[in-house]
């Protein structure tokens, strides 16, 4: 039964995700609006509070996912079908929090640096240097978390013969690996590249998001179906009649 | 167990998977990101150099583009900014060929030196023209060095003001100015000027003078009173008078400079240059404020070198 609670739990990580992408949408559509800078303020205010609402939608559904995840993992380590999914589970749990508070002290470091520097104008960049390493190793755990996760997903593809979650797997360790390279691409080329382009490869992103969690939950479904008849039944202790 | 399809990939391979998908991400990421353009702007791992400066032509106010010889302070002031803020950059070279410009334009140069200065090694290396207030930008420098043909100094002020009431009378324009004070209107082209305007103006340029004077005994000590008569000099004169500290090649600056920063005799240099102008600055705002004429107080040597040149 611990696989097939893994395995649901897994799908509503990924629908969860899904949510999370058509909320990045719609909130991508109001940021648009709000560049063409609306002249009423009333109006400015109510596209921003409406990003706001939806920003924090998009964080809640983010950590909805990952607990879910989280648990899925847990669930399937339990099996004992393979260490890996133990470590699978270590590292979706650990590897984002370590990365979030590893951002946190990178944030406090860089806010406290700008109020000690006197500031004349914009602020600069001028010393936040290991404010920079600091958030690409945040993003490089996510980054192994999700590798990670992805080859785990891939091997219960192929443990289940599931065609269909092995392609969602793999598509989705393409855009992990992708991804990744596209933030060092658009943090180090950000001044040559358009705002257009930006959007664009924003929206491929969430499309092939939208894509590779889709076939996923579609894999995990049909082999969450199959489990009842394949999963290794508990091995009962049995106790000996004492004479 | 083995009621499941198959076994899946075994422990050792799915753990070779992820190593070579991390180090995918690792070496593609660093490879872009060290790659990157913008990083010059804040490099953490990279080659220590000797920063270029460029300071070509009329010093102008504002972001004004090259294309009439005139230089928009701005850009230049953003590239000593630039280069006191990359730790890499470890001296400065502020290369001047300019016969100096409008004197607020040339004292936010001379700030912006002074404060890099501070900071860095800062050799000022003049080929060419390193006039007035070129000159006064080159003053902060650790080091001022001329190209023998150099033309060094013309330390002064100068206003012009041009007056069209005739030319104006003659075409049937007539000018009325209604103004709150006497010398509001001092210096308009529409009429001539009173001796009280004459007196005033004298007034401001003798000041900025003194200002000028007094940045010079500053940086360079007491010098000779010919050096404030306005003329320039030639290198081996400006040597002698103590205007520079020696008569040198752009090599020489390089080496100076690599010295007063501790780098070995091998350590690269690197120009900086301003943005190119998109069409928009040309045709827009960028170039025009180097067509506002005429400037009140100027602090650029008069006549224009061109013209100082006699063949034999």
């Amino acid at each position: 039964m611990d696989l097939e609670t893994g395995v649901k739990r897994l799908q509503y990580a990924f629908i969860s995700d899904i949510a999370g992408v058509v909320l990045a949408l719609i909130l991508l559509a109001f940021s648009g609006a709000l560049a063409q800078a609306p002249e009423n303020l009333g109006a400015v205010l109510g596209v921003l509070a409406v990003v706001g609402v939806l920003g924090l939608l998009a964080l809640i559904l983010a950590i909805v996912s990952w607990i879910f995840r989280v648990l899925g993992w847990s669930a399937i380590c339990r099996t004992g079908l393979k260490k890996f999914y133990c470590i699978t589970k270590w590292a979706v749990l650990l590897l984002p929090i370590i990365a979030v508070i590893l951002f946190l002290v990178g944030m406090v470091y860089a806010f406290q640096k700008i109020l000690a520097t006197p500031q004349f104008g914009a602020p600069t960049l001028e010393g936040l240097g290991p404010l920079i390493v600091v958030a690409a190793a945040a993003i490089l755990l996510t980054t192994v978390a999700s590798l990670i996760e992805g080859v785990a997903l891939l091997d219960l593809g192929m443990i289940g013969v599931n065609l269909v979650l092995k392609a969602g797997s793999i598509l989705y360790l393409i855009a992990t690996v992708g991804g990744v390279i596209w933030q060092a691409v658009s943090g180090g080329f950000s001044l040559s590249l358009t705002p257009s382009s930006m959007s664009a490869a924003s929206i491929l992103t969430m499309v092939l998001k939208l894509v590779y969690s889709g076939l996923i939950i579609y894999g995990l479904r049909t082999l969450r179906i199959s489990i009842p008849e394949a999963e290794p039944p508990k091995e009962v202790s049995r106790v000996e009649p004492v004479a | 167990m083995s009621q499941l399809p198959s076994k899946g990939l075994s422990e050792k391979k799915l753990i070779a998977i992820i190593a070579v998908l991390i180090a995918v991400v690792l070496i593609a990421s660093i490879a872009v990101f060290l790659s990157a353009p913008q990083l010059g702007e804040f490099k953490l791992f990279g080659e220590e150099y000797v920063a270029v400066i460029k300071v070509k032509g009329e010093i102008s106010s504002g972001s004004a583009v090259g294309i009439f010889g005139t230089q928009g302070i701005d850009q230049t002031i953003e590239l000593i900014r630039k280069a006191e803020k990359d730790p890499l950059a470890k001296a400065v070279i502020i290369y001047i060929d300019s016969p100096g410009g409008e004197a607020g334009a040339s004292e936010a140069l001379y700030y912006a030196v002074a404060e890099l200065a501070e900071k860095k090694p800062v050799v000022a290396y003049i080929e060419g023209l390193g006039a007035s207030g070129a000159y006064m930008a080159a003053l902060p420098a650790n080091k001022i060095i001329a190209s023998n043909s150099s033309l060094v100094g013309s330390i002064g002020v100068y206003s012009t003001v041009i007056v069209v009431q005739k030319l104006l009378e003659k075409v049937g324009v007539q000018v009325y100015v209604y103004k709150s004070g006497e010398l509001k209107d001092i210096g308009s082209p529409f009429r001539n000027m009173t001796s009280e305007e004459a007196r005033v103006m004298q007034e401001i340029v003798d000041n900025l003078f003194k200002v000028f004077k007094a940045r010079v005994e500053k940086h360079r000590g007491k010098l000779p009173e010919e050096v404030f008569t306005g003329r320039p000099f030639v290198a081996s004169e400006a040597l002698k008078l103590g205007l520079i500290d020696k008569i040198g090649n752009f090599q020489d600056a390089l080496s100076e400079a690599r010295k007063l920063a501790g780098l070995p005799s091998t350590a690269p240099y690197k120009e900086l240059k301003p943005e190119a102008p998109s069409l928009f600055n040309i045709f827009g705002g960028g170039a025009s404020k180097a067509l506002i004429l005429p400037k009140y107080v100027i602090l650029t040597m008069w006549p224009p070198p061109q013209t100082v040149i006699i063949s034999p």
